[in-house]
């Protein structure tokens, strides 16, 4: 039936915003600002407060992601001031926020809780929550832009010898996990994995042969594909042959998987996350040359593909990848007679190789990726300041 | 699919075997003013021109409309937000629904907790003290907040 329709005319008495379409709006609002909408009403703060809310809210961030804009938080190591510096000694419980193209300083943070800063560490950030964890097993997480942390309970596992830690994002279950691994060989072998959202500690039945060995990681341990990676050496007992390789553990089934290296030569130095992909760094000419092989295709040996060569004046002791693709690394020289060290810092841009000297950086750092969020605001124990 | 509410309406004729003047059918969007109508049509049409102009290139499609968002915000009127979305939500036109809600997110960032409630038609349901309770605890947030 064919008809003209005579629009009806209707009038919105009240042009007030439905609530679905505010919620919209909130999920697009800047972290500072949505915590203190917080006090808009009480069914405002229940709902900015709700773990869908977060998650949403962290989806429209990386969606509308800057890519030119990123951002890495630095943290002293203590260890570099019990020497003598020529630099006034660091104050090693302020982090500082830096762009992660020129690591030009945008702010200061202070470490909120009580820490042995002597020897702690970033342990990983991951969608803007962070991990730092000292030597005696004291680990915390915390999310400076929405000022709330937490310390993790107790281990379940006694003193672990020679302990690697990890901290990645299970996207699957969209939980956050801590790894600790003992990683000395012909031992028991322990494992135990903590979630925020159980906000406890679990065993996990080891799936990793005696007789390999974990190194620690000279950089935040790329957390990457939802698994933590280390490198490993693998001493086959019969033929007391060694054999070097990455190990990989999937935050989500728990598992681990032995990833090949490439025909290499030099010196294995380290593995990181690098615009996107694996990485696996070795050292030559007495550690001035870097070859960084890049893994194109995640979990397939064949695709190890050497993408740069960097060569130094002097041997540098390197910082960081930054995922917009410059390397931070830092020279030590000794001036004498008094002994004093002195720390100097470059950034290196690896495809263009333009060297950026003097970057607002003072001492050697642990680095990590940051981002702001509101991940953890729904957790469990936590202490605002 | 943009203007999917409309798209709606013509799969509805369809079903219902319309066969007459199609160009000439009239559809009666009741709860859409002219003025953000005219706007949407201009919004989407650039969209689709900026697509067509840069085929693959995505980024630079991106780019071009973000210039272009950008602009349009200089001509609109904070109060006709609210009518822009409340008639992007009506037609179900995804993206410019996207643009505009992230449009007012941007322009209440600053604004009080006052100023907030008035413009959602929002009011208080705390319990005596609650509020001031959340104040205190992040005084921090309340920094540099625009006076109203």
């Amino acid at each position: 039936m064919s008809q003209m329709r005579e629009p009806p005319i209707l009038r919105r008495r009240n042009n007030h915003l439905p609530y679905d379409i505010v919620l919209k709006i909130m999920e697009r609002v800047p972290v500072k600002s949505v915590m203190r909408f917080r006090c808009v009403s009480k069914s405002m703060d229940s709902l900015i407060t709700s773990h869908d809310f977060i998650s949403t809210h962290l989806n429209n961030i990386n969606k509308n992601h800057d890519h030119e804009n990123g951002y890495v938080i630095h943290m002293p190591s203590w260890e570099t001031s019990d020497l003598l510096s020529s630099s006034p000694h660091p104050d090693t419980s302020v982090c500082t926020v830096a762009s992660d193209r020129t690591f030009d300083r945008i702010s200061e943070v202070r470490i909120p809780f009580d820490f042995d800063f002597k020897c702690a560490q970033i342990l990983g950030s991951c969608n803007g929550l962070l991990c730092l964890a000292t030597l005696d097993n004291v680990i915390c997480l915390w999310n400076p832009s929405i000022r709330k942390f937490k310390r993790l309970p107790d281990t379940c596992l006694r003193k672990l010898k020679s302990v690697r830690l990890g901290f990645a994002y299970d996207s699957e279950n969209d939980d956050y996990k801590v790894v600790r691994i003992s990683s000395v060989p012909y031992f028991a072998r322990e494992i135990e994995v903590y979630t925020l959202s159980s906000d406890s500690w679990r065993r996990v039945e080891i799936s990793l042969t005696n007789s390999i060995i974990l190194y620690p990681n000279e950089l935040e341990p790329a957390p990457f594909v939802r698994a933590l990676h280390w490198m490993a050496l693998t001493i086959d007992g019969q033929c007391l042959r060694r054999r070097r390789s990455i190990m990989s553990f999937d935050v989500k089934t728990e598992t681990f998987r032995e990833l090949a290296l490439p025909n290499y030569t030099g010196k294995p130095y380290c593995i990181a996350l690098f615009k996107g992909k694996l990485t696996f760094t070795t050292l030559e000419k007495h550690g001035r040359q870097y070859s960084i092989w890049a893994m194109k295709k995640y979990g397939v040996v064949e695709s190890w593909n050497k993408i740069f060569v960097v060569l130094f004046q002097r041997a540098p002791y390197c910082l960081a990848f930054t995922e917009y693709g410059s390397l931070l690394v830092s020279y030590c020289y000794t001036i004498n007679p008094m002994n004093i060290q002195e720390f100097k810092f470059v950034l290196i841009d690896t495809e263009t190789l333009h060297e950026k000297k003097d970057p607002d950086i003072q001492h050697p750092s642990y680095v990590a990726t940051f981002m702001e969020s509101l991940v953890l605001l729904d957790g469990a124990n936590l202490a605002s300041y | 699919m943009k203007f999917c509410a409309v798209k709606q309406y013509f799969d509805d004729e369809n079903n219902n075997n319309i066969t007459s003047g199609a160009s000439t059918t009239m559809i009666p969007l009741p709860n859409v003013e002219s003025h953000p109508l005219a706007i949407l049509i201009t919004y989407c049409k650039k969209h689709l021109k900026i697509k067509a102009n840069n085929a693959d290139n995505k980024k630079e499609t991106e780019k071009e409309m973000e210039q272009y968002e950008q602009e349009l915000l200089k001509k609109v009127m904070p109060q006709e937000l609210t009518e822009l979305i409340l008639a992007a939500n009506y037609l179900n036109f995804k993206e410019a629904l996207d643009f505009f809600c992230r449009a007012v997110a941007s322009a209440i960032q600053n604004k009080s907790i006052e100023f907030v409630r008035k413009f959602f038609g929002l009011e208080s349901d705390f319990e005596l003290g609650e509020e001031e309770k959340l104040r205190e605890e992040f005084a921090w947030s309340f920094e540099g907040v625009d006076e109203d």
